[in-house]
């Protein structure tokens, strides 16, 4: 206690200089920051007087979108009013597709025969045998 | 629906990897054939039960056998014999050279613009002659007009007419003289003459003739008029003339040529078959 009390002096300046470098570094922090802040109003009033200059520019392109956009919906409305026109008119072009294929299965064969295991008509065989029951 | 198994014979050990089914009775459904081989192990021919229709054939590895066993699924199975519902023939890989296919009338929505569409596998040196067989007809089922047109579902267009007797084969559109061909049971001549659509030259009783040859409208460009209702372009797509019609009934005919004879283990597959309209 009594090296304590005798060292006290030495402790308390000790934490002085402590508290003063803490407070050396802070303000050395807030001039970082303050520089900073100028910095960044500079490329932030930079960034403002470009988009200020642009805005006729990007007035135009905004008109531009919503005018594409407009013409896109008419261009859908239209469509989806001809189709139901068509619908109504012409009930079988909305039924049925443009490719009609004719069933091989099905017709008259010389010389050709449907082959189940090919899909497809394939060509008879010249010599043929004929099985039978016994 | 009864079904019922029967054994058919051959008189003797046979080599065979066809077999044509022709049924005489209608609704014939067939589950089942099997062979038994030389070796006694039977052998699946037919995996799925199929529908015979008319007719339908079957290819599959060779086997040598001299019996079959087929289950077949009909009403008077019980009381008909395998020979009053279906003809059975085996084959071994020795194709035919010519053969011709009708398909039935078909019906398409019109549309001015007309394209035969096809799929055709394995075509090596085999030619094909197709003929469109057009009605087109108006709301009240009238026919505006018909035609007969025949296109090239050759590569690069060619064309190919076939005969086996007189002095000459009328040709469908005039030929590009220095394209042409002619064949006399393979064979090449060169002794003829073109007169118009006409090619003359002496064709020996019973032989098959071919001439093969490229259009000149292919390789004029532009619309060539085929009548006054059809017009062709060059790689023979249709336009149609539009005259208050509605639908577009057709069939197609086919003629196959298989001449090579070298390849005689050989034959074309045609898938699909068809035509597709469009107004653009």
């Amino acid at each position: 206690m009594k090296e304590f009390l005798e060292e006290r002096g030495s402790y308390l300046l000790g934490r002085k200089i402590n508290l003063a470098s803490d407070n050396y570094h802070s303000k050395d922090r807030i001039v970082a920051i303050f520089d900073m802040l100028k910095t960044r109003s500079v490329s932030i009033e930079e960034s403002v007087d470009f988009l200020i200059d642009s805005i006729e520019s990007i007035e135009q392109a905004s008109e531009n979108v919503v005018k594409t956009l407009n013409d896109k919906i008419s261009h859908l409305t239209t469509s989806i009013i001809h189709i139901g026109k068509l619908k109504l008119s012409y009930p079988s072009t909305a039924t049925e597709g443009n490719i009609k294929l004719v069933d091989l299965t099905d017709g008259t064969y010389d010389g050709i025969a449907y082959s189940s295991t090919d899909s497809g008509l394939i060509m008879d065989t010249t010599i043929k045998t004929k099985l039978r029951e016994k | 629906m009864a079904r019922k198994s029967y054994w058919i014979y051959s008189d003797k050990y046979l080599s065979h990897n066809y077999m044509l089914l022709r049924s005489i009775e209608s609704e014939l459904r067939i589950s089942s054939i099997t062979t038994l081989a030389g070796d006694g192990e039977e052998t699946e021919i037919l995996k799925n039960p199929i529908d015979i229709g008319t007719a339908k054939s079957l290819r599959y590895p060779p086997i040598v056998s001299d019996r079959i066993r087929v289950t077949i699924d009909h009403p008077l199975s019980d009381v008909l014999t395998i020979d009053q519902l279906v003809k059975i023939d085996v084959g071994l890989d020795n194709y035919e050279t010519m053969g011709t296919y009708q398909s039935e009338i078909e019906v398409a929505n019109f549309n001015k613009n007309l394209t035969v569409v096809y799929d055709i596998e394995n075509t090596l040196d085999a030619l094909f002659r197709l003929e469109l067989h057009i009605s087109v007809v108006d709301n009240y089922e009238n026919i505006v007009y018909s035609s007969i047109i025949p296109i090239s579902i050759n590569d690069d267009g060619w064309m190919v007419e076939h005969g086996n007797s007189g002095s000459g084969i009328d040709l469908p559109y005039e030929p590009v003289e220095e394209s042409m061909y002619i064949l006399i049971d393979g064979s090449s001549v060169d002794n003829f003459e073109v007169e118009d659509k006409r090619v003359k030259f002496s064709m020996p009783e019973g032989y098959d003739c071919f001439v093969v040859y490229k259009p000149k409208f292919i390789e004029q460009g532009g619309l060539y008029e085929f009548s006054k209702d059809v017009s062709l372009t060059p790689s023979y797509g249709m336009v149609l003339r539009d005259d208050y019609c509605n639908k577009v009934e057709f069939s197609i005919i086919l003629n196959s040529y298989n001449p090579d004879i070298t390849s005689i283990n050989h034959t074309p597959i045609i898938k699909s078959l068809g035509i597709m309209t469009s107004d653009k």
